[in-house]
């Protein structure tokens, strides 16, 4: 339980006992009002309680009333309907109760003052006199009496006193007969009560009176609050310088006339009690009044701003809850106040505040299983041979794989959001892609699939192209997604196949009947030659000399075909490519002098794992390819060089000349078959190279020199490389034929 | 002509500042008797205890003078209870005193309008006088004599005790309305200052 709440508690339970004393003390107040004795018992302890409770909800009201000022200047939710509540509870409160009091003031004044009349006064009074004069001729008429029993005492001698004194006492009625001296000295007596061990002595002012009058009568009040009839007279005395004595009777009243007297008092003093009691009983009264209106007043104010914490709590829990949501807090839960429409209100916000975390909980899982799939498109597009390009309406990049990138000869990493025809501007293929795609994009197709052949200065590249409009999120405009593939070598390889099945028929349709046609050509001539005409031997001898060559040459042909046809399986071994290209080279050298045939190759190339002898044919033809198309020009110069490429995967051969180079036309095909601007050869040279090439699992790639010649480089996998020379030469045919088939 | 006016001689100012003065004091004093006789006082004018017998006995003169609600109240009915305290304390000797006998004596003082006496009752003993005026109820109320206190046996032979008697009106006897009325004021608050003496070194 925190402090907030237990201050709470302790302040309704204060307030609520508080408010249970000041009753429970008012009521006693009034109640003990009427009753002298208990009020005079509770009165301090009731006015104590009162003002104790009327001090703690003063002190309450006081510190309520001061937190409502901060809450209301801080402009705390809640404070400014706590703030009319409190005033229209007050205003409610206050001029019901001023009006209730001030009615019951004067109800209660003139109600005292009704209890009082004149005539009632006066009749009491007059009762009084009047009692008092009924009784004053019984009070005569005992004082006779003892006037009558002083004479018998005169006449009396001394020793006879105490009989007559009892005597006499019979005779008149009296209570008690007694004879005092001076200084009240008890000389005889004689009383009806034998209990009675002293007489009434007469107080000083009877005794002033009967030194002054010699007799005194009077009413003397009893205990009981009954009256009795004192009389006494003086002796004279019997001789000079004797004690003055005094005779005292006391008489009983008549019962009757007892009762009566004695109401007739008592209804005196009980209303002059009551007259003289009226204003302090309207002063009380009116306290006791005023102290519940006073009470009832501050309780009211107390319940006014509890019933207004009671009712804002919820605002507040609400303005609390609303802040914390909107500070992004869906975990905030207000506690239900009961089943009234606050109550509901706050039931709704927290079925909102539900939804709404269900409803975050929810697109946080979509968000998520977005991103896992756009993650996972992104490693299927990263691991795709095919180029992906997504672009948005306005053709800026969404998204390019590295396929792309790497088919279209840019960098389109990072560039997503970029425009693709200003990344364009310094991609030569790039440039050539996007203007075939604005070319389509003005023509408004939604989709279109097309072969693009794209160029640079390796030669051409063919792709596939798909292009497919995205759906539109938003608005009319949408990008789209362009699918591309580098289908060159697939095509290269389709040619290779179908230059490969050609030769392989060659080789066989042809290459059979040769060696018949020669045969029979020689037969004829063998034959024929001799025992024809003049004339005709000449043409006979000719013709057959035609055919046999025509032969030769198509054998030379066929072999050549045959050749390139063939697949043997490579024979891999450890070999030194600069030892093998300068042994070739050498060759050349010796034959051609005039050929000046320069070899720049890297020492540090080392030992790499090639089938020698096809690497040995790959020399030759390039040698050759090049020394035909150098055809005997003065200042020819081929120049072979070896090194390693710039990742260091790869050996490196390349050959240059200062030829007239490829035809820019045909340079794209210059390594299919027949595809030659020489005169000489049998254009299937590079061809062949490439096939070579192809086999060792390398690249060839030819181009022309910006100052005229040509270039071809051969890119020979490292991992062929075997410094053992053993060991792996079975898994690499395999490798080799795989790649093959 | 200038007409000089003379300063009043000296003498003539002290002798009017003088009579000033006098006038301003007798009718302080004049006003203060009228406040007091609006008020009211209990005085205990002497009091001491005799050792009799084994028994101290109280000896006392006390001045009762009614203020003016409590007379008209006596008059119209009202009975009044005077109290007599006495409190006996040992005295000790870098101690606080302890108290050892109390004694409360209590005294209906009341007004009979049908024989118009004033009737004074002990409530200790239930014994009652009346007396004609009220000058001699209070004067008779004044007058304690032989009162007995406390037997010597109950005292310390080494002790030594102090004496106090004091004597008020007691309120709480008042009609319940008249308490609030008294609550307020000091018409009904009579008492008399403690008069204190050695009872025995």
């Amino acid at each position: 339980m925190d402090l907030k709440r237990i201050r709470r508690v302790l302040t309704t339970l204060l307030t609520g006992a508080a408010v249970l004393l000041g009753i429970t003390a008012v009521v006693l107040l009034g109640r003990t009002s009427q009753d002298s004795e208990s009020f005079g018992r509770l009165n301090d302890l009731l006015l104590l309680i009162n003002a104790l409770c009327a001090f703690v909800l003063l002190v309450l009201i006081m510190g309520n009333l001061v937190r409502l000022v901060n809450d209301y200047r801080r402009r705390v939710p809640g404070s400014q309907i706590k703030a009319r509540i409190l005033a229209a509870f007050v205003a409610l409160t206050v001029m019901p109760l001023i009006v209730v009091w001030w009615f019951a003031v004067q109800f209660l004044n003139q109600g005292i003052d009704n209890w009082f009349d004149l005539q009632v006064e006066e009749g009491l009074a007059d009762a009084l006199e009047l009692s008092r004069t009924a009784l004053d001729e019984r009070l005569q008429d005992n004082l006779a009496k003892t006037d009558a029993m002083a004479r018998a005492f005169r006449r009396a001698p001394l020793g006879a006193m105490v009989p007559l004194l009892g005597e006499l006492r019979r005779e008149t009625g009296a209570l008690e007969v007694t004879i005092f001296g001076e200084t009240s000295r008890i000389i005889a007596t004689s009383t009806r009560d034998p209990s009675s061990q002293f007489p009434g002595i007469p107080p000083d002012d009877v005794l002033l009176r009967l030194r002054r009058d010699g007799r005194y009568v009077g009413l003397d009040p009893v205990i009981g609050g009954r009256y009795q009839i004192r009389a006494a007279v003086r002796l004279p005395r019997t001789r000079p310088g004797a004690e003055s004595l005094t005779l005292q009777a006391i008489f009983p009243l008549e019962e009757r006339v007892a009762y009566l007297a004695d109401s007739v008092e008592r209804s005196y003093t009980r209303y002059g009690e009551l007259a003289f009691l009226r204003e302090p009983l309207r002063y009380s009264f009116t306290f006791t009044l005023t102290l519940i209106v006073l009470l009832a007043f501050l309780a009211a104010v107390n319940g006014a701003f509890f019933f207004g914490r009671r009712l804002t709590a919820p605002i507040k829990s609400l303005a609390d809850g609303t802040r914390a949501v909107a500070g992004g807090d869906l975990e905030t839960r207000l506690p239900s106040s009961g089943h009234d429409e606050v109550g509901f209100l706050i039931d709704s916000f927290n079925e909102m505040i539900q939804r709404l975390a269900e409803a975050r909980e929810s697109a946080r899982a979509s968000s998520q299983q977005v991103e896992r799939e756009r993650a996972r498109l992104a490693a299927i597009l990263a691991r795709l041979s095919t180029g992906v390009i997504a672009t948005e309406a306005d053709g800026s990049i969404r998204i390019a794989n590295e396929a792309a990138s790497a088919i279209l000869g840019a960098d389109l990493s990072g560039s997503a959001g970029e425009q693709l025809d200003a990344l364009a501007g310094e991609q030569n293929m790039l440039g050539q892609f996007v203007a075939a795609l604005r070319e389509h994009g003005e023509s408004g197709a939604a989709e279109w699939r097309e072969q693009l052949v794209l160029r640079n200065e390796t030669g051409r590249r063919v792709l596939v192209c798909a292009s497919t409009r995205l759906p539109a999120e938003t608005g009319d405009a949408a990008g789209q997604v362009l699918v591309f593939d580098d289908v060159t070598a697939l095509l290269q390889a389709q040619r290779d196949a179908a230059w490969g099945e050609v030769a392989r028929r060659l080789a066989h349709e042809i290459k059979n009947p040769l060696t018949p046609i020669r045969l029979s050509a020689e037969r004829i001539r063998r034959r024929y030659l001799g025992q024809a005409v003049e004339g005709d031997a000449e043409v006979l001898d000719r013709a057959t000399h035609t055919i046999v060559q025509q032969v030769e040459a198509m054998r030379d042909m066929v072999n050549a075909f045959s050749e390139y046809a063939r697949a043997p399986e490579l024979t891999l071994t450890t070999v030194d490519l600069n030892q093998l290209v300068r042994e070739v080279a050498y060759l050349y050298q010796t034959r051609d002098a005039q050929s000046a045939i320069s070899l720049n190759l890297d020492a540090g190339l080392g030992p790499i794992s090639i089938d020698a002898v096809r690497m040995r044919q790959l020399l030759h033809n390039l040698i050759r390819n090049s020394l035909e198309a150098l055809d005997d020009k003065s200042g020819a110069k081929v120049v072979i060089r070896t090194g390693r490429t710039s990742d260091n995967q790869s050996a490196e051969l390349v050959i240059t000349d200062n030829g007239p180079g490829f035809d820019p036309d045909t340079l794209d095909r210059a390594f299919e078959p027949y595809v030659t601007t020489k005169t000489k050869g049998t254009g299937l040279g590079l061809a062949i190279v490439k096939k070579l090439v192809e086999e060792h699992g390398g690249s060839v790639t030819a181009e022309n020199l910006a100052d005229g010649g040509a270039r071809v480089r051969i890119r020979l996998p490292q991992r062929l490389t075997y410094p053992d020379g053993a060991g792996d030469s079975t898994d690499r045919q395999y490798d080799l034929r795989r790649e093959r088939a | 002509m200038q007409a000089n006016k003379k300063a009043p001689p000296a003498t003539q100012i002290r002798g009017s500042t003088r009579s000033a003065m006098m006038l301003i004091g007798a009718l302080c004093l004049l006003a203060a008797s009228a406040a007091e006789a609006q008020q009211g006082r209990f005085d205990v004018r002497s009091a001491t205890t005799g050792l009799r017998d084994g028994v101290y006995y109280l000896t006392a003169r006390i001045d009762y003078r009614l203020s003016k609600k409590a007379l008209e109240a006596l008059e119209s009915g009202v009975a009044l209870t005077i109290q007599l305290q006495i409190d006996i304390n040992r005295n000790r000797n870098f101690l606080p005193d302890t108290e050892i006998a109390s004694l409360r004596q209590d005294y209906l003082l009341s007004y009979q309008p049908l024989s118009q006496r004033y009737v004074v009752k002990n409530v200790n003993s239930g014994e009652q006088t009346s007396y004609a005026t009220l000058f001699s109820a209070l004067n008779s109320l004044g007058r304690i004599r032989d009162l007995p206190v406390i037997d010597e046996s109950l005292l310390d032979r080494k002790g030594r005790y102090d004496i106090r008697v004091r004597s008020v009106l007691d309120q709480n006897t008042l009609p319940g309305p008249l308490r609030i009325f008294s609550f307020w004021g000091n018409s009904f608050r009579l008492a008399s200052e403690w008069y204190t003496w050695t009872l025995r070194e």
